[in-house]
């Protein structure tokens, strides 16, 4: 870099920080033209918009292009979510594409090497093994799917071979909060938006750890502190973590606590009666699971039978089950108990991956429902999501193995209608049955065909099963006796997964394409293509149409709609349909335009109404339901069931839940029996594992391991441990161990208290380093509604490297 | 001065090894330094970031301070970061804009 060029840089990230601080109150967002309008102006240098690529806050970055490559990011200050600000992954967005390791070409496993083959070859493979066996397919997707992508995902797979064996890796990482949102709403996701944040009084972090893992969404409250303003952060969690440093109260529960913590605060304000009893009567429901087969809609139990059932849970009993002591359950009793304050409760994985992650989300909601702190500005169960597009694509799109577009399921017939007209299908095209989740597909996938292993292809785009999966020795990491069985990976760089594939597709990345993604409030996001993907890496969708145009062209009669054409058919202003299944000419149109356009009439049937595509280009996102206004504009919703903001409320009812599973516009509180964990430490495995992530990296790593600043801040993964426990055992900080379960091994170094503090008895490990592989340990056993597994507590034995065939280390518990 | 070289010194994780040792990129980002209370309170930190030769001071106003950073390796570039951080009083520390250089290449 030039120093002339070098010194105008630098004035101009001055200038763009300068703006930030200027005023010192809170950031101002500004006109959408504005966002650019101090950026650096350099010839060849254009600044265009897109949502960071990394987690599902959503912060909008602008960035700036030079001769065909990024060179500069900036936060968006027009965008709400992040008001020009970003967390140090966000700094390094612009260099997960410049690894030097991009795949760039197809790969086919031969003979025990990848040899390079071309596209049309791969695409030809893929087909035939799918045109031979259709129904023996699978197709593993994403979080990171862009909305169109998914929507293209699904609609193959549903509508054209009449196949639901299609889920994504949002699966392992937010299907308890959709639950969690069915059981109680009627319909999934949050009423409340990010502006809880800003209004709140009291925040709740429920095993939950926003100050890393949502960075600028945290910063949203600590800012407001710095102003001198009044926010009470109460972190419950099981291990301190820099979450836990900015809180004011930390309640160390229990592995499983949080179902009893929830419990109590509902019997204190049943005992105290200090409930909100208008709002109960008025807009709320008591549910119970059914004794025999429970189900997601419950049974209706009386308000007197809730108390009866609550009535166990006194602060003493829920410190004997949680180990918080009783009094500060008071304490979060008496919180609720205020009608005078407002309060938000955040939580992501800690109440996810859980084992009664349905029934932990239902219990908060609940508490939120019978105390009243609901539906206003601050007063808020807000569920935060991983991965940028986990709402947009997979709960929306609904590329779950029972869920159609818009709300959809496969079950119903009226639903599977809806679905074959909007795609023009043959009627009974889709079929009614459930496909595997996610557990089930790697079981199926890894059981010899022989043995009922009924799922021989796959295919896995945008997400790494070879590390996330838990219990991997059990679900994916051999292909012994698996010879028929055949893995498809599409992906930007080797990973776990690649290791094992047969047949390998370079991937384009992030603004290396169109595309859409909709955050954890509901904020629907558009951007555009700016850089060309390296060598011959394609878009994840164009995969899809090309696969399916190959089939058509086989003669797969899933392929052809009603009248015989493509079922991606798009054509001209001519009508001549234009060939997007060649990659020359998949930008001859906006392909991601017209899936958008067609996913848009799936939208409105659970009220999660989206603008047209064009609206999303202008905006930086808009949450759904967007409804157009009188004066032709689109107006989109922060709040949903409340009568002050949200359209489909009916006049004068100030709260309506207008999807209710009791159909009478009202809520359900649930109660729910604790439960212990599925598996608790013993004298043979005495320690709780908890899994996780660092600032530093996002999710397995296979982005920001690739950017050496990030990569060296953290450059290993390590297990936690607390310095009595590794006292005891004589392990010294560095030294190599070995974690044990009865499922697996990782090896690992020892972080003594380091930067997340585990109480003793517990360890906690980072799942982003794919040299350490700690969900070989973990267990698969997961909540019976959401099928989400439980990577937060199982049982393990640390050893010391040195003694690892000798007895293992005993810690005293 | 010498509380500083220390800080600078220290690695954010002394018992690991380093990967990646390649001293390459040369990024410029403009960020913003959010203290507990107004930045006038913080004089002692503030004085420690003008001791930094990488990095501009730029306007403050009530908890926020612009800075900007213009060094020599992306090595560097991490250890002013996570100096940056663990000033006293500092307790927030985003990015407006960054620019990389083009052979900005890791792995």
């Amino acid at each position: 870099m030039d120093s002339e060029r070098r010194s105008f840089l630098k004035s101009a990230a001055m200038v763009a920080a300068g703006s930030m601080v200027a005023g010192g109150t809170s950031l101002p967002v500004v006109q959408a033209d504005e966002g650019v309008s101090d950026l650096p102006v350099l010839d060849g240098l254009s600044w265009n918009k897109a949502p960071c690529r990394f987690c599902g806050t959503g912060c909008h970055v602008q960035v700036g292009v030079e001769n065909g490559r990024v060179v500069a990011i900036a936060g968006d200050k027009a965008a709400d979510v992040n008001k020009g600000l970003l967390c140090v992954k966000g700094y390094h967005v612009g260099g997960i594409l410049y690894g030097k390791d991009r795949l760039t070409k197809p790969l086919l496993r031969k003979e025990d090497k990848l040899v390079e083959i071309e596209w049309d070859e791969a695409i030809e493979i893929i087909a035939k093994r799918i045109f031979d066996s259709p129904k023996t397919f699978a197709f593993y997707g994403s979080g990171q799917w862009t909305i169109p992508e998914g929507f293209a995902a699904q609609k193959f797979m549903k509508g054209g071979l009449g196949n639901n064996h299609i889920d994504p890796n949002a699966r392992l990482c937010m299907s308890s909060a959709v639950t969690g949102f069915l059981a109680t709403y009627g319909v999934d996701e949050p009423a409340g938006c990010y502006q809880d944040l800003d209004e709140c009084d009291v925040l709740i972090t429920w095993g939950n750890n926003p100050a890393e893992m949502h960075p600028v969404l945290f910063s949203r409250v600590t800012d407001r502190r710095s102003r001198g303003e009044t926010v009470r952060i109460i972190d419950i969690g099981t291990r301190r973590t820099r979450t836990t440093d900015a809180a004011t109260d930390y309640l160390e529960m229990k592995p499983h606590g949080d179902v009893a913590i929830s419990l109590g605060i509902m019997h204190l304000l049943i005992a105290n009666d200090n409930y909100d009893k208008s709002f109960v009567a008025k807009h709320c429901n008591f549910r119970g699971a059914e004794a025999d087969t429970p189900t997601l809609q419950g049974e209706a139990i009386s308000e007197e039978e809730f108390r009866k059932r609550i009535g166990k849970y006194t602060p003493e009993h829920v410190e004997e089950l949680s180990g918080v002591p009783a009094e500060k359950i008071r304490m979060l009793g008496e919180l609720f108990g205020n009608h005078d304050i407002r309060i938000t409760s955040l939580w992501c994985m800690g109440m996810n991956q859980h084992t009664m992650g349905t029934a932990i989300n239902s219990l908060v909601h609940g508490v939120h429902l019978l105390s009243g702190h609901f539906g206003r500005p601050g007063d808020a169960p807000t569920s935060l999501t991983g991965q940028p597009s986990a709402c947009g694509t997979v709960r929306e799109v609904g590329t779950l193995a029972h869920a159609l577009p818009g709300g959809r399921v496969v079950t119903k017939p009226e639903h599977r209608q809806h679905c074959e007209e909007f795609w023009n299908l043959r009627a009974g095209s889709i079929s009614e049955v459930p496909g595997y989740h996610t557990v089930q597909m790697f079981e199926h996938f890894t059981k010899p065909t022989a043995e009922g292993g009924d799922i021989t292809t796959m295919l896995v785009q945008v997400t790494n099963p070879g590390q996330t999966l838990p219990n991997l020795n059990a679900l994916f990491n051999s292909k012994k006796g698996l010879e028929d069985k055949f893995l498809i990976v599409s992906e930007v760089y080797p990973t776990a997964t690649t290791q094992l594939a047969d047949l390998i597709l370079p991937a384009a990345l992030w603004v290396e394409k169109n595309g859409m993604f909709g955050n954890s409030e509901r904020r629907t996001q558009q951007w555009f293509k700016m850089v060309d993907p390296p060598g011959e890496a394609r878009d994840d969708c164009w995969m899809t149409i090309a696969i399916a145009h190959k089939l058509f062209e086989m003669g797969h009669e899933g392929m052809k709609d009603k009248n015989g054409e493509f079922i991606f058919a798009i054509k001209d202003s001519d009508g001549k349909e234009i060939p997007i299944w060649q990659f020359k000419h998949y930008y001859d149109t906006n392909v991601d335009k017209h899936l958008f356009e067609e996913y848009r009439l799936f939208s409105t049937m659970k009220h999660k109404n989206l603008a047209p595509y064009d609206e999303y280009v202008k905006a930086r996102g808009l949450r759904w339901p967007v409804v157009q206004q009188d004066d032709g504009s689109w107006r989109e919703t922060r709040y949903r069931f409340s009568e002050f903001d949200d359209p489909f409320v009916t006049k004068g009812q100030e709260f309506e839940f207008y999807h209710s599973s009791s159909n009478d516009g009202r809520a359900q509180i649930w109660f729910h029996e604790y439960a212990p964990p599925p598996e608790m430490p013993d004298k043979d495995y005495p320690m709780w594992l908890c899994t996780g992530r660092v600032l530093e990296h996002w999710h397995t790593g296979t982005l920001t391991r690739r950017l050496s600043p990030l990569n060296r801040a953290m450059p290993t993964a390590y297990v936690e441990m607390n310095s009595e426990d590794a006292k005891a055992a004589n392990i010294r900080q560095g030294e190599k161990v070995v974690i044990e379960s009865r499922r697996g091994t990782c090896e690992l170094p020892v972080w003594i208290d380091g930067r997340g503090r585990p109480p003793r008895g517990t360890v906690f490990v980072p799942f982003f380093d794919e040299t350490k592989l700690i969900n070989n340990c973990t267990l698969e056993a997961h909540d019976p509604f959401s099928k989400q597994p439980d990577y937060k507590k199982c049982a393990v034995r640390v050893v010391k490297k040195t003694e690892v065939k000798k007895l293992p280390v005993k810690v005293p518990s | 001065m010498y509380t500083l070289r220390c800080m600078l010194a220290k690695p954010q994780f002394p018992t690991m090894p380093l990967l990646f040792t390649k001293a390459s990129a040369v990024p410029i980002s403009g960020l913003v330094v959010t203290f507990q209370s107004s930045v006038t309170e913080h004089s002692e930190a503030v004085e420690a970031l003008r001791m930094i030769p990488e990095i501009d001071i730029g306007e403050s106003a009530g908890s926020k301070l612009a800075i900007v950073i213009d060094s020599e390796t992306k090595r560097r570039d991490q250890e002013i970061w996570n100096t940056v951080q663990q000033l006293p009083g500092v307790i927030d520390l985003a990015v407006a804009m960054v620019a990389f250089d083009e052979d900005d290449r890791a792995n």
